[in-house]
């Protein structure tokens, strides 16, 4: 897989942006924080080991003969999340505004305190949204939390452990990937009262339900959320019960795109996963399956309106804070 | 002997919707064959408490047992006063005129012609259940037409027998079929409307939302309708039904008038939790809480879609909308019958049975 999309891209690169690659491509890294996380250290590593050739400019020849074949690579490997994306922006406009400083060494170096400034800054984010949101569950509140999102599950993991609230927590899950099993197997561990369901039963338990916590992907400057593939259809159903949906994100996931439909930007995963025809079907499975086709998106995009608030590092905001959330950070880099 | 022929519907051994209507309305046609009775009193006698008993069953197909019965004492009743009318018209000039409303049949005068009567209501209705599907899955050419986008959920029978017959009226048109649920039924939709040369795309149930805005129409099946119009449909269904509506995409639902029950939703609130076994998507031995306990797993069998998200129902006698199913009620159904459950009647009153 490596050499064809050596041959494909054209160019060597960084063993770690092979590791990387590798790693997204199997699926191993969960979460578009940890990816944005491994996109980082990578960097690192990279920008580490790299020496401009003589006569060569670091910061033209780096984004060029590194920087931009390594970023194709990736995105073949897997497609680069919007907050991988910005992540690089982020980066490239720290290089480029690093034109007037002397020396390739004092470069390198003041882009590898970026990159570590980064890592902490999502880091510290994440770590005060746990604490914002922790403190909105309340005793004998019952919590919908869908899939695995490892920001909502140290959420809960926190209100229980160190805020020592008593409440109920509902995992909804869906196929193919079945991650909610993660969340349970978590919140049982921490000895959180939790009860497993599918997808299809939200309206059942809709009724139940007091407080809707989800992760996101990215949140779109139109104030949509991506998230994963049925955490519109969550916000949904709470929204026709009205029960408050709140959508946890780091602000370096928000973004200047604007999307009102789920089709853009999408990944695919593999058929077999929804169309495995040999198993419990008494049909002939050669002559139908070629004209089943299947369509196994991976993200959606929630409509802002389905959002009681957004849970940041900087707040509670509403969806429709996002531009200015957006324009502020790119005043402040400027 | 005449409670005997009812005994097997009590016992619940249905095994699907069709099969439970048909064994009752071949027990009620051996009763009404049978000596046991000599006016329509002594056919009540014994249809009233099974269709009572039926009422409290566990079986998922009971409801449809019940409802034949219903219809059968509809027909009952209407025959009787259709003949109680056509004597007293004979001999009217010999009577005081009535005024005002005509005091309850007693329906206890034996008539001649009455069993004959009923024996041909009854292989009537026989040759009406026949066609039920059939007849539903005739308007499909209405609904559907080329290029369009159609979304179901799961299987069902009356959902793959309409979308069929659209494709076999020359309709080229896509169809997106959701899972469904962890039975994952919805494949044996795609693989059956596949074979029959429609073009399917198979999607998982959490991305119903997201392709909602390229369909043109939701067609689901159902389970029971109620009278308010909303019904009681597979799990998930209020999902497809709650997105469709935000799309503004019409939802069809293909049933047949067989599935009207005569209740108001309120009646079937603490019996909606029917569990449903786990299958395969529990995770098994792998959560076990820190003091031993597993976690509590939910997984019922139907969900509630009120009738406001729901566009047209389509039933063996025609499209009608949510709000006209609780005149189909009265049509199908006497007063007299289901007046004793709990619930309101038609107008909002509080009956008082």
């Amino acid at each position: 897989m490596v050499f064809e999309l050596r041959r494909v891209v054209g160019g060597q690169f960084h063993p770690a942006v092979v590791k990387f690659g590798l790693q997204m491509h199997r699926g191993l890294l969960r979460g578009s924080t940890t990816r944005v996380f491994g996109l980082l250290h990578t960097l690192s590593q990279v920008l580490r080991d790299y020496e401009a050739p003589a006569g060569k400019e670091l910061i033209r020849d780096f984004d060029a003969t590194v920087l931009k074949p390594s970023l194709e690579f990736l995105h073949r490997c897997r497609p680069l999340s919007l907050s991988m994306r910005n992540t690089v922006e982020v980066f490239r406009q720290t290089l480029f505004g690093m034109e007037n400083t002397q020396g390739d060494n004092e470069v390198k170096l003041k882009m590898l305190e970026h990159i570590a400034d980064s890592t902490e800054f999502i880091r510290l984010a994440r770590e005060q949204i746990k604490l914002t949101a922790a403190a909105r569950i309340v005793d004998e509140d019952v919590v919908l939390i869908y899939g695995y999102c490892a920001l909502v599950t140290s959420i809960v993991k926190y209100a229980k452990e160190h805020l020592k609230k008593e409440f109920k927590v509902i995992v909804v899950d869906t196929g193919p990937d079945f991650e909610g099993k993660l969340s349970l197997e978590e919140l049982c561990c921490a000895g959180i009262q939790a009860c497993y369901t599918y997808i299809t039963a939200l309206n059942v338990v809709m009724s139940k339900v007091n407080k809707v916590i989800l992760g996101a992907d990215a949140i779109l400057a139109n104030g949509a959320v991506k998230g994963p593939i049925g955490a519109s259809q969550v916000a949904m159903v709470a929204n026709s019960r009205n029960v408050p949906v709140l959508v946890c994100c780091e602000t370096f996931k928000f973004t200047e795109t604007v999307q009102t439909d789920s089709f853009h930007f999408n990944e695919l995963g593999p058929e077999s996963e929804l169309l495995n025809l040999t198993e419990n079907l008494n049909l002939n499975p050669g002559s139908t399956s070629a004209q089943i086709k299947t369509l196994n998106l991976k993200y959606d995009v929630m409509p802002g309106d389905f959002v009681s608030a957004l849970v940041t590092e900087i707040g509670m905001l509403p969806c429709s804070s996002v531009p200015v959330v957006t324009r502020e950070h790119f005043l402040r880099r400027a | 002997m005449s409670s005997d022929c009812l005994v097997e519907l009590k016992t619940n051994s249905f095994k699907n919707p069709t099969h439970a209507a048909q064994v009752t309305l071949d027990a009620v046609r051996n009763l009404v064959l049978g000596n046991a009775w000599t006016c329509a009193k002594d056919l009540f006698n014994v249809l009233t408490p099974t269709e009572r008993c039926l009422f409290g069953a566990i079986n998922e197909n009971a409801p449809f047992a019940r409802n034949l019965i219903l219809r059968c004492l509809k027909i009952i009743r209407d025959d009787y006063t259709a003949i109680y009318d056509a004597n007293k018209s004979l001999d009217t000039h010999t009577q005081k005129p009535s005024v005002g409303w005509d005091a309850q049949p007693s329906y206890a005068v034996p008539f001649e012609d009455l069993k004959e009567r009923l024996l041909d209501s009854l292989s009537e209705l026989s040759a009406e259940m026949e066609l039920n599907a059939l007849n539903m899955a005739q308007h499909a050419p209405q609904h559907v037409h080329t290029n369009d986008v159609v979304l179901t959920m799961g299987y069902s029978p009356h959902v793959e027998l309409f979308l069929k017959t659209a494709a076999k009226k020359g309709r080229s048109y896509h169809v997106i079929v959701a899972e469904g649920g962890p039975e994952k039924l919805g494949r044996k939709m795609a693989c059956s409307l596949a074979s029959e040369g429609v073009a399917v795309t198979l999607i998982s149930d959490a991305a119903v939302f997201a392709v909602m805005p390229k369909v043109n129409k939701v067609v689901l099946g159902t389970y029971l309708v109620m009278s308010n119009g909303g019904i009681r449909a597979m799990c998930g269904s209020h999902l497809v039904a709650l997105a469709a509506s935000r799309y503004a995409v019409p939802v069809l639902i293909c049933s047949t008038s067989s599935a009207l029950v005569p209740e108001y939703p309120e009646v079937f609130e603490e019996s909606m939790m029917h569990k449903a076994p786990f299958h395969d998507f529990a995770p098994k031995a792998l959560c076990v809480m820190k003091d031993g306990t597993r976690p509590a797993m939910c997984n019922p069998m139907y969900d509630y879609v009120p009738p406001d998200l729901i566009s047209i129902f389509l039933f063996n006698s025609g499209g009608y909308v949510p709000s006209y199913v609780y005149s189909l009620r009265s049509e199908l159904y006497s007063l007299e019958d289901i007046s004793w459950i709990p619930g309101r009647s038609p107008d909002g009153e509080k009956l008082s049975q």
